[in-house]
């Protein structure tokens, strides 16, 4: 048990670092974010732009009014954020360094390759889309006159933090698969394509997409079940699901990197 | 005259240079992922009853049409114009007796084929599988939308052109160029049919030049315009592309004289 303890807290330690080095390397380009923000905030704009012309159409669509909508369309703006801003670099990193064989560098250190691969580099710019988010969230709660009770907010934070967990399995096992095949180059491109159904509610998809986002390819659990827990229409064995799903995925994304270091044969030496 | 003869050896070259990267092709289709999800959306609503005149099928049809469009009048120079400046790379291609216009020109034309073939057998085996599906296919509609996505190709070209011209200046042109795809994006009617805005933004809308490159040969492939309708808005088309021809020409002229050829 100490031993974990003291783990946990020298993972942290290193995390502080890696987001220390990368603040740093971020600062040489202050003018980025502002172009960073800018696009975030045209690309809100038609994520709500969007919306606004179903709503023209619709009152309500799956269930959902324009406002509750709001909410799912901010959630994804800040998980679309958090993979541009931790996931995007340092998956094209793995890529690079397995390609070029530098990835040895990684594995002679004493610490988890996994680990190290898949945080060591933030691009601070991209939490725009955090910032748009939220303020999204915040003005879709003021327009609906809601203040969710406590205990709401909790199961809100605890599933958004399960999204973001299984976003990050999710990148970091394909990130693994690069070990194998070499020429992935671009497969976060394809996550980002996928991540674009979590735009809007699932229920205002048609079915079988309906069934198929919600259960088999859990993409409602990023921005679906945060809104929902938000508005108090979470059931319980949902939210447990949603946990269930992404401590699988975990799972699945270190066992994936164990069998990738294992087969990795050094293109360089 | 002498442009027109070095063409069929400039199109060999970049065709040949288009197919190298063939992998780009899967990530460009992945592009489509936000009109496909709006498609999704749409199709949902349809269900009960059409949307201004749009059913399931028609949807279908629309966006279907619409990334095929979309793959094949978009450009992408900006990347290596650029460079070109920024480095002082442009040097080299100013001294070669056929204008760097050219070169980009040609590369274009090259890449077409490609750009526009994955999505082009998508769409058709699409139409082919899902019913009630509607298509104008009438030999002069079809005349009628080559040239559009001709139109279309060049306005994008130039304006492309355009805002890579604007790199003598300020080195970050690939933000103009980002935020001016998602303004044509949404204006154009890639993301949204032009027919679904409010009918005071539509109106304004088809006028607009953004949407030659992608509204306009949607609307004649699928048959939602008739060809007096579709004549006009072409024309219009043609007018902007002109202006943004005279616009490229400007920026470029005025660019070259202050340009330094750095590190040469």
């Amino acid at each position: 048990m100490r031993c974990l303890w003291q783990s946990a807290r020298r993972h942290a330690g290193l995390l502080r670092l890696f987001i220390q080095n990368s603040l740093l390397a971020n600062l040489e380009y202050r003018v980025n974010f502002a172009g960073a923000l800018l696009m975030s905030l045209l690309d809100a704009l038609w994520a709500v732009g969007g919306a606004l012309l179903f709503y023209t159409h619709r009152t309500a669509i799956g269930g959902w009014t324009f406002h509750e909508t709001l909410i799912v369309i901010g959630l994804f703006f800040i998980a679309s954020g958090f993979v541009d801003a931790v996931m995007q670099p340092n998956v094209r990193d793995v890529i690079e360094a397995v390609r070029s064989g530098t990835m040895d560098y990684t594995l002679i250190r004493p610490i988890n390759p996994m680990f190290h691969a898949t945080l060591r580099r933030f691009r601070f710019e991209k939490l725009s889309g955090l910032l748009v988010g939220t303020s999204l969230i915040g003005y879709a709660l003021s327009q609906l006159q809601l203040w969710p009770a406590p205990e709401r907010w909790l199961v809100f934070s605890l599933l958004g933090l399960a999204a973001v967990a299984l976003l990050y399995a999710l990148m970091a096992a394909l990130a693994a698969l690069c070990f194998w095949v070499v020429d992935v180059a671009n497969v976060d491109e394809l996550v980002l394509g996928i991540l674009e159904v979590a735009r809007f509610p699932a229920q205002a998809f048609p079915e079988p997409l309906r069934g198929l986002i919600s259960f088999v390819f859990p993409i409602a659990f990023i921005s679906t079940a945060p809104a929902e827990a938000l508005l108090g229409r979470l059931t319980l064995p949902l939210a447990l699901c949603g946990l269930g799903f992404t401590l699988f995925a975990l799972w699945l994304s270190a066992w994936a990197w164990r069998r990738a270091v294992a087969s990795y044969t050094s293109a360089s030496s | 005259m002498r442009a027109l003869k070095a063409y069929p050896a400039l199109l060999r070259a970049y065709w040949e240079r288009a197919v190298t990267y063939r992998a780009v092709f899967v990530v460009a289709l992945l592009n489509a992922a936000f009109p496909l999800v709006m498609m999704a959306i749409w199709i949902g609503m349809a269900q009960d009853g059409p949307v201004v005149g749009y059913t399931a099928a028609d949807f279908a049809s629309y966006y279907l049409s619409a990334i095929l469009v979309w793959r094949a009048t978009s450009v992408g120079i900006m990347q290596d114009a650029e460079r070109m400046v920024r480095t002082g790379e442009l040097s080299v291609y100013l001294i070669r007796p056929l204008g760097v216009f050219h070169h980009f020109f040609a590369r274009v034309l090259a890449s077409r084929p490609l750009a526009a073939a994955v999505p082009a057998v998508l769409v058709a085996s699409a139409a082919l599988l899902i019913p009630g599906q509607q298509f104008d296919l009438r030999l002069l509609n079809l005349l009628l939308f080559g040239l559009a996505c001709g139109v279309g190709l060049v306005f994008e070209f130039l304006m492309q052109y355009l805002v890579a011209g604007l790199s003598f200046w300020i080195v970050q042109t690939q933000g103009v160029s980002a935020a001016y795809q998602f303004v044509r994006a949404f204006l154009g009617g890639y993301i949204v049919p032009l027919a679904l805005f409010p009918p005071a933004l539509g109106a304004i809308l088809i006028w607009l030049p953004f949407q030659v490159s992608v509204a306009l040969p949607v609307e004649l492939l699928t048959g939602r315009l008739d060809l007096a309708q579709g004549a006009l808005r072409l024309g219009a088309g043609i007018a902007w592309t002109g202006l943004a021809g005279l616009g490229a020409q400007i920026v470029w002229s005025a660019g070259l004289r202050s340009y330094t050829a750095v590190g040469a």
